[in-house]
């Protein structure tokens, strides 16, 4: 297990280096010039030559580049070219608010996502799977950012239970995170359900019933975990939908998070607040994927066996 | 020779067409996937007639008739400039299918050539592909959209790219695995045989055996094409304000949450139907070309 941990980590290595080179060239490629967003209206041509010079930015691209990257180990990724702040210290702040409703939205995803997925498959073709299955399309056609608007207009300011946007207690986080679970719980339903009733018909679900095992034993110990490695699989694609969903979300919320900032410095083509934000979610995203490949390593045995049969041959 | 190569051309082409129908009868069949086909269809002939139809000009401003809610002479109500909603909708149908549709033109286009090439050659080419894919595959979808967005800049014809060039890497990967799943085929090894081009055999025998994957991405991807270029509308990345475009009716509508709520929900409701119908059209497709359902 520790090698498949160690190699895996490696493999991860070449990947986020890649992310921060595409992204680095994209926006160095892309037009925008720093010297007149930093300076504004007080813009010369004698001053910018000096910001140029004084950011680096008159040197050959592989100098920029590996400039960048070795800033990065020290986690320095420069200065917001629009307020002058060092962009490591707002992503300290604000990384984790991103993260929180991450993980709440991918928890609130798995429970009400299974949940409904099980209903509907152990009812099938009754009322409750087709209102399982109704619900399911109707979210997943439902744009995320929309129907955070619907939450707000109803839930913040029709009955006045919850705030619509800014930052404060836990009651700030409820909507966010609602808004964002929608499209994952919808999916995972799906997938719930079909993967469910591939299993309802097998033999040693016949075998449980005849046992005469509870109803909610045979569906929750029989079914369930032999259904579960595709919900896993879907479970863990979702943290991409939940990660860049979060981005819209934070922004119909007014939520300072790493997404918020993002599209702030998209609109003010703030690239250096662009470049630290993509790399750094896109890094947050590889791990949460390699802990779910892990975790499915754990699950499923069949992967274990893949990565540990080359020890096997040595060891012979 | 005529009559060789003639009976290799007409062969695939023979059978194509069979599965054609079959594919229709088969979908027929399924009453939410022709629903949703209805509704498309019904969605398209408002993209192409929507200007006509409206019955005021989508961008004439009439103060005097400002905020008013939906009512027999604005079946939509009219926004805080006047302008009468049903009009901005009809002719705002015409952007949305425009978006979805164009971006999923360039992310399947693109998948299609870079998936054909690194699963019918492989080998090197095969893994440079796929490792830039990774890499590409490590930034969210989403984020990935926003990015480019905000690197190409606004305006429909940067939105359309955007959205294309983020979606190309999961074109490739499906192509690549459906044209890795013929390659083994005889009748591949039978064309290289008879002296066909690389480029022949790909695209007259592997692609229209590897294609049907692709069809049912192509039309579950334009929903999501929709969604993406509205939410980039609505951060500010992607269509400009005087456009009548569905997600920047929604974005304007939302200053007005509180007094005028069909100014968001109208718009938003038809993004969601159109969304609607191409999923529920694409699950019936995928299910009619499951090859595990022929006979």
């Amino acid at each position: 297990m520790v090698r498949y941990i160690l190699k895996r980590l490696l493999l991860m290595l070449p990947v986020i280096l890649g992310v921060i080179i595409v992204v680095f060239t994209l926006l160095y490629i892309s037009p925008g010039d720093a010297a007149s967003i930093i300076l504004g209206t007080s813009y010369t041509a004698e001053s910018a030559a000096r910001i140029r010079e004084t950011l680096g930015l008159n040197q050959p691209y592989l100098v920029q580049l590996g400039k960048y990257i070795f800033n990065l180990f020290r986690f320095d990724f420069g200065d917001s070219w629009v307020s002058g702040v060092s962009v490591s210290s707002e992503l300290i702040t604000r990384l984790p608010r991103t993260l929180l409703i991450g993980s709440l939205s991918i928890v609130i995803t798995a429970v009400f996502g299974i949940l409904l997925g099980v209903t509907a498959a152990v009812n099938q073709n009754k009322w409750q799977d087709s209102l399982c299955m109704v619900l399911a399309l109707l979210g997943t056609s439902l744009p995320g950012f929309f129907f955070a608007l619907l939450l707000a207009l109803v839930f913040a300011f029709t009955l006045q239970w919850l705030p619509p946007y800014g930052m404060g207690g836990p009651e700030y986080y409820i909507l966010p995170v609602v808004a964002n679970a929608l499209g994952g719980v919808a999916m995972l339903a799906r997938q719930t359900r079909s993967s469910m009733l591939e299993v309802i018909h097998s033999d040693f679900i016949v075998m449980a019933k005849a046992k005469g095992l509870r109803r909610r034993d045979i569906i929750y110990r029989h079914m369930l975990p032999n259904a579960l490695i595709p919900v896993l699989t879907t479970i863990g694609m979702q943290f991409a939908g939940v990660l860049g969903g979060s981005i819209i979300i934070e922004t119909v919320f007014a939520l300072p998070g790493v997404g918020y900032y993002l599209v702030t410095g998209c609109n003010n083509r703030d690239y250096n607040v662009v470049m630290a934000c993509t790399i750094i979610i896109s890094v947050a995203f590889s791990l949460v994927m390699l802990l779910v490949d892990l975790l499915m390593a754990m699950v499923d045995p069949r992967i274990k066996i893949q990565f540990s049969e080359v020890k096997h041959g040595r060891g012979k | 020779m005529p009559e060789l190569s003639m009976g290799i051309v007409s062969e695939p082409a023979w059978k194509k067409q069979n599965l054609f129908v079959e594919v229709i009868k088969r979908l027929s069949l399924n009453k939410s996937a022709m629903a949703g086909m209805i509704i498309f269809i019904f969605v398209l002939l408002i993209a192409i007639f929507g200007d006509m139809l409206a019955p005021q000009d989508y961008a004439a401003i009439n103060p005097s008739e400002a905020n008013q809610f939906p009512s027999s002479e604005h079946w939509f109500g009219t926004d805080n400039m006047g302008r009468d909603l049903l009009s901005r909708v009809l002719s705002g149908c015409k952007w949305s299918v425009l978006i979805g549709v164009g971006a999923q033109l360039i992310a399947c286009g693109g998948g299609i050539i870079l998936g054909c090439v690194s699963g019918f050659f492989g080998g090197k080419t095969d893994q440079l592909i796929m490792r830039l894919c990774d890499i590409v595959q490590a930034i969210p979808g989403v984020l990935l959209n926003i990015t480019l967005a905000g690197i190409l800049g606004r305006g429909i014809p940067n939105t359309i790219l955007a959205l294309g060039l983020s979606g190309i890497t999961g074109g490739t990967r499906l192509m690549r695995s459906s044209i890795m799943a013929v390659r083994k085929n005889e009748y591949l090894e039978a064309a290289s045989a008879i002296n066909c081009s690389n480029f022949r055999i790909i695209t007259r025998h592997a692609l229209p055996n590897a294609f049907a994957p692709m069809i049912v991405s192509f039309t579950m991807s334009i929903g999501s094409g929709i969604i993406g270029a509205s939410a980039l509308t609505y951060l500010g990345l992607g269509v400009q304000a005087p456009n009548p475009e569905w997600g920047a009716l929604v974005t304007a509508g939302r200053n007005y949450l509180i007094s005028a709520p069909y100014m968001t929900i109208i718009p938003g409701l038809c993004i969601m139907l159109v969304v609607l119908s191409l999923n529920l059209f694409g699950d019936g497709l995928r299910d009619a070309l499951d090859p595990k359902l022929k006979k």
